[in-house]
């Protein structure tokens, strides 16, 4: 009996042992999965203070971006990149040469550059994905006019500027510094196409990025391939790839020795030939896996070139299964072309970054006046910050807006109003030439140095600062008292910029570019 | 007889505080180790994202009108950063993180330091430095020793 109760007791002392086990073993495992559970809710949180730490970031990146644009544009007269047909001097642009006038899209080129500035931030950011920033706004201090830019609205996909002269604006150039550009139709570095020197090839691999208007594609850095072919005397290009793999682009570019004929042409074949390629081109993909000839997809798309000699044109996107997607947008003003798709919009709206003028041409808004020195950035994109992965997905508004300080408006007002719009220099050699009744007598270094103190000057206003200095003063040997003058304009915004230049710095940008001018029109150019 | 009974009641009374002290041990058991496992989660899950917070406060923080500890940060290497800008955020990272030790570092070097060494709290911050292609974003890493309490 006795050795039964020691053999009951000795159970009961093993179940409590089990027991204990079980309930070790119980939590310990509970402990595992409830770690994992907090390891995850750990990531999750931090990935939130991430989004929240990109939010904090974007408006200094924004402004670092902006002012980085403002050094660049600025330092090259206006331009991100000098296209090949402005005349330039001591390889500064010349905004206005005799009676012609070359301005610059000075304010849209720093808000393109500023975008594609931003962009590249975006991409450097590893753990989160920033979308593509694509659109801005300019607000004049706290609100007042602002200056609204969109590169991608609405469906704005070919642009193309055809001139009466023979030449054509608005294709896209190759230059220095790895940058497509919209621009003269030509290709400044052949070579770099293979299509001459005995050289070519039907793909190139290039960068592309930091374009102007509707040829802006995002992702400096980026390998896109390009093709090429020589048609009927013509050169082509064309690519696909991102940010818009379900489209192609193309542009058509003349090649030296291949004619007017459909690339030039004023007629209204000719211009229609040029959309038809242009188009084309965009398309060849779709139309080779369909099976249609060109001549087919233009008719079947009714497609009608609403351009003109003097006239900007923009070719809207063309959607191969969406006919009525197409649209052309035409200034009011202008007879109506005929065709299907054609909009006509009103004085003072805008398509993309281009403004329908009251006298029916297309113009760059530029004329924007902000009185003080601050404005107000706004970034805008139709994308979404993110962070994934397998445990979660977060997302985050990725508009983002500064007041940042700047004479932005008021350093190309000053230029336009001063430089381009009324010729002071022209007028001032004009008041020297009279006043002082120059004679076929008159020592050439009198005038020239009468010319060059009268014109030499500074002046400020407010926080910019001009400085006009005669570089170069001819006077013609005929005795007809002619002068002409070159004269080098430096506009700076004296508050502090952070810019970068290849040694990190502060900076004022400083706006330059060269005036000529003469007393009259036929002196020879400098 | 008498033997046999009082060994019964012995056997009982033994069976009876075993399953007795099993049934309270394990319920106390159970309570204690849940208790235990919410303070350590909460603790984990606490510090890790209090510190990466902390690193977000900090760079809201204003140094002064016109500057933000964001841009003190960010612009040191072209502004320069002097002793009125370290003192700032060393004494912002103390108070906020009631720490008697800290680093402040990024992927090269230390931003601020003090003379003890830090171990036991790390947050991570991202901040956008000002254009130079070849390095925009910065990671800085905030490693500190919070105060036992």
């Amino acid at each position: 009996m006795k050795g039964i109760s020691v053999v009951v007791i000795a159970l009961a002392g093993v179940i409590f042992g089990l027991s204990l086990e079980a309930i070790f073993l119980s939590t310990s495992i509970r402990m595992s999965v409830e770690r994992s559970i907090s390891s995850q809710e750990v990531e999750i949180l931090r990935a939130i203070n991430k989004l929240e730490m990109v939010k904090i970031g974007l408006p200094y990146a924004l402004e670092y971006s902006f002012q980085q644009a403002f050094y660049d544009v600025s330092k090259n007269g206006g331009y991100y990149s000098i296209p090949a047909d402005i005349p330039t001097y001591n390889n500064l642009p010349v905004w206005r040469k005799y009676d012609k006038t070359y301005q610059p899209g000075y304010v849209a080129n720093t808000i393109q550059t500023t975008l594609n500035n931003l962009n590249k931030y975006a991409a450097q950011v590893e753990f989160a994905n920033l979308p593509q920033y694509t659109g801005m706004d300019i607000l004049c201090g706290g609100g007042g006019p602002s200056y609204k830019y969109v590169f991608e609205k609405p469906e704005v996909c070919y642009y193309s500027l055809v001139t009466g002269h023979g030449s054509r604006d608005g294709d896209i150039t190759w230059s220095e510094g790895s940058i497509l550009e919209r621009g003269q139709c030509a290709v400044a570095n052949p070579d770099c196409w293979g299509l001459f020197g005995g050289v070519r090839s039907d793909t190139i691999r290039f960068h592309v990025g930091g374009c102007s208007d509707e040829y802006y594609f995002h992702g400096d850095h980026k390998e896109y391939e390009v093709s090429s072919v020589e048609v009927g005397g013509h050169s082509y290009i064309w690519a696909s790839g991102d940010p818009k793999p379900e489209e192609s682009w193309a542009v058509e570019c003349c090649m030296s020795g291949s004619g007017t004929e459909g690339c030039n042409s004023d007629s209204d074949n000719g211009q229609r030939f040029h959309a038809n390629n242009v188009f084309n081109l965009a398309n060849k993909d779709k139309i080779d896996l369909d099976g249609a000839s060109s001549e087919d997809v233009v008719k079947k798309f009714n497609l009608a070139w609403c351009g003109n000699k003097d006239r900007n044109c923009l070719l809207c996107h063309v959607d191969i299964k969406d006919a009525s997607k197409t649209k052309w947008y035409v200034c009011e003003g202008y007879p109506v072309p005929e065709g299907y798709g054609v909009v006509v919009v009103k004085a003072g709206e805008r398509v993309g970054s281009f403004e329908c003028g009251y006298d029916g041409q297309w113009i760059q808004p530029t004329n924007v006046f902000c009185p003080v020195d601050t404005v107000t950035l706004k970034a805008t994109s139709s994308g979404l910050i993110s962070i994934e992965t397998e445990l979660y997905k977060a997302y985050e508004n990725p508009n983002t807006s500064q007041v940042v300080k700047s004479n932005l408006f008021n350093v190309f007002r000053i230029a336009r109003e001063r430089f381009v719009e009324e010729d002071t220099i022209k007028s001032t050699i004009e008041n020297v030439v009279s006043a002082n009744e120059f004679t076929c007598n008159s020592d050439n270094s009198t005038v020239r140095s009468r010319v060059s103190s009268a014109i030499t000057s500074r002046f400020s206003d407010g926080n910019v600062y001009v400085q006009i200095t005669p570089v170069r003063v001819v006077i013609k040997p005929d005795c007809n008292s002619t002068v002409a003058v070159a004269v080098e304009v430096k506009i700076k915004d004296q508050l502090p910029y952070l810019a970068y230049d290849g040694t990190t710095a502060y900076r004022n940008p400083e706006l330059r570019f060269y005036v000529i001018t003469s007393n009259d029109y036929s002196f020879q150019p400098i | 007889m008498e033997m046999k009974k009082g060994s019964l009641l012995l056997t009982i009374a033994a069976l009876g505080i075993i399953f007795t002290s099993t049934i309270i041990i394990g319920t106390v058991l159970i309570f204690l180790t849940f208790k235990f496992h919410i303070d350590i989660n909460l603790k984990f899950e606490y510090e890790k994202s209090f510190s990466d917070l902390l690193m977000l406060s900090l760079l809201r923080l204003n140094y002064n009108s016109t500057y933000s500890a964001y841009k003190v940060l960010a612009e040191r290497g072209v502004n320069g950063f002097d002793d009125n800008m370290k003192k700032f955020l060393s004494d912002k990272i103390t108070l906020m993180a009631d720490a008697d030790c800290f680093r402040l570092a990024n992927s090269t070097s230390y931003i601020l330091n003090t003379n003890c060494e830090a171990y036991k709290q790390a947050g991570e911050a991202f901040i956008f430095k000002p254009y130079n292609p070849n390095k925009l974003v910065e990671e800085m890493t905030l490693t500190y020793n919070q105060v036992e309490r």
